[in-house]
């Protein structure tokens, strides 16, 4: 029976890793979801985190809450949890392509990530993102633009079929 | 017998098209999602009427929407509408849309659809919308206010199946 | 191989498996209570992630209501939440419960609003499972009321590295009424 939403790959770090990427990713599935649980190194709540697919950055939309106040900008960079966070804690989030393998329009990409801490500032984050290219996306990386990603950080590329 | 997550049915244009409805939508499942990458041909909200054997075209729909723009952040309401919204973008690159219905079959509720838009060019945004009817939906149709789908949109129906 | 990862080294694809994404458990309500627990009896092993899929509206007559979601049966102080939310007239951003017994859900539909009409949350649950890490929940959801209601993107936190084994939901107050319902969804790996 064809099965619709299967695992494509993933990881857990075993030690710090600057950043992680899915390679190859076969053209065989209508939509991707990239769901994930991560930390990193930098001495704040929060770290920053880029998005590139076939190593293009991608562009968009920011809207984000920190525990405090609420913004919208145009750097569509995700806020992962930090060290200076309550200990043990990772951030959750999903990053949803759909269309990923097109080979003749742009790709939008959705994200939601949600981080805690035991402290006012927490961050809650949707972007509205953009590769602007018609060449199938192959290549996800993630890159922790300050510290690095820490052991336990983990990394789930889903495909879904349409048929 | 349905699995937990299947493909009910899927559009992809290779034109431009004026609406999407997908239409007889079994009530074998629990919740459906409305998921994939939509262009058009201009900037635009997207609407969607619901029903059960015919539209609902009264004033039964209302929404409230959390939203950023690039610059600001927002929230709004809409009440007494013909029309269900799924979001706003501006130009026409391709938009990522997921449309959630839980309980869709429920026969003794109003219906509830959960909407996450993430166009790069528009407003990002979260939408729940209320559909005042204890009717079952089994079809929807998605408009833009202005302009047509154009080719690339790609949509696919799942249900999800509760044990 | 379908697949690979890079993060400094290269590891092997994973091999397809059957659906990744599988019912476990569900329950709609034929009358009032006061809470729904749901339990790993050995079910949820083979999972990875947990996904509840709820809609509820409570009994109590005021407009909205606070819930509560447990793990493990701790109703100690050992929660945190926080909410980036619309309420049809601002966008806001709030710490929503620190150093709590309980991650909240806030702004649940209850009794005194609009009949027939229910607050749907999407709790998505990584990891749930892992040792070393606490457990950070993702919560997408709100409610329209023709007039009223919110939209949100919430978070909550336990901080606990125990895995998950229960989660329970209650309202503050009042019962979970009738037609609400919650299903649970297990996500392989």
């Amino acid at each position: 029976m064809a099965t619709t939403y299967e695992i494509i790959n993933k990881t857990t770090l075993g030690s710090d890793a600057a950043y992680i990427e899915f390679t190859s990713i076969p053209d065989t599935y209508k939509d991707v979801i990239l769901v994930g649980s991560t930390r990193t190194t930098k001495t704040s709540i929060n770290d920053e985190a880029e998005l590139k697919l076939n190593g293009t950055a991608i562009t968009g939309i920011r809207l984000f809450g920190t525990g405090a106040g609420v913004a919208c900008d145009t750097i569509p960079i995700m806020l992962p949890t930090g060290a200076n966070a309550t200990s043990n804690t990772f951030d959750n989030f999903t990053i949803y392509i759909p269309n990923y393998a097109s080979t003749t329009q742009y790709k939008s990409v959705s994200i939601d990530q949600t981080g805690e801490n035991n402290g006012t500032t927490a961050y809650a984050v949707f972007i509205a993102g953009l590769y602007s290219s018609n060449t199938a996306v192959s290549t996800i990386r993630l890159t922790s633009l300050t510290g690095s990603y820490v052991t336990n950080s983990s990394f789930y590329l889903y495909g879904i079929k349409n048929s | 017998m349905a699995a937990t997550y299947e493909p009910i049915a899927t559009t992809t244009l290779t034109g431009t098209q004026a609406n999407i409805e997908f239409t007889s939508i079994s009530g074998a499942y629990t919740d459906f999602i409305l998921t994939g990458t939509v262009v058009r041909t201009a900037g635009s909200d997207i609407e969607f009427v619901l029903g059960n054997g015919s539209y609902d075209t009264g004033s039964n729909y209302s929404l409230t929407y959390l939203y950023g723009t690039g610059s600001a952040a927002g929230s709004g309401r809409g009440i007494n509408a013909t029309k269900g919204n799924a979001g706003y973008a501006s130009s026409t690159n391709p938009m990522s849309l997921t449309i959630q219905a839980q309980n869709y079959s429920n026969t003794s509720t109003y219906k509830t659809l959960l909407v996450r838009n993430s166009p790069a060019s528009g407003d990002v945004s979260a939408i729940v919308n209320l559909w005042r009817s204890t009717s079952a939906i089994n079809q929807i149709k998605l408009t833009p206010n202005s302009g047509s789908f154009g080719a690339g949109t790609s949509l696919t129906l799942y249900g999800i199946k509760a044990a | 191989m379908i697949g690979n990862i890079v993060a400094g080294t290269f590891s092997a694809g994973v091999a397809p498996v059957t659906s990744s994404y599988e019912s476990i458990a569900s329950s709609t309500l034929g009358s009032s209570q006061s809470s729904i627990t749901f339990s790993d009896g050995g079910a949820w092993a083979d999972y990875k992630h947990l996904q509840l899929r709820v809609m509820l509206r409570g009994t109590d007559s005021r407009t909205n209501v606070s819930g509560y979601l447990r793990f493990n049966s701790d109703s100690g102080n050992n929660y945190s939440s926080h909410n980036l939310y619309g309420n049809g007239s601002s966008a806001g951003s709030d710490a929503n419960g620190l150093g709590n017994s309980s991650v909240n859900l806030r702004d649940l539909i209850s009794a005194g609003s609009l009949s027939n009409t229910f607050h749907v949350l999407i709790i998505d649950i990584l990891d749930f499972a892992n040792t070393s890490k606490n457990k950070t929940v993702r919560i997408l959801g709100g409610n329209d009321k023709n007039g009223g209601g919110t939209v949100s993107l919430q978070s909550g936190a336990w901080y606990n590295t125990n895995a998950i084994t229960s989660m329970n939901i209650s309202l503050d107050n009042g019962d979970l009424g009738t037609y609400s319902s919650f299903a649970l969804y297990g996500i392989k790996d």
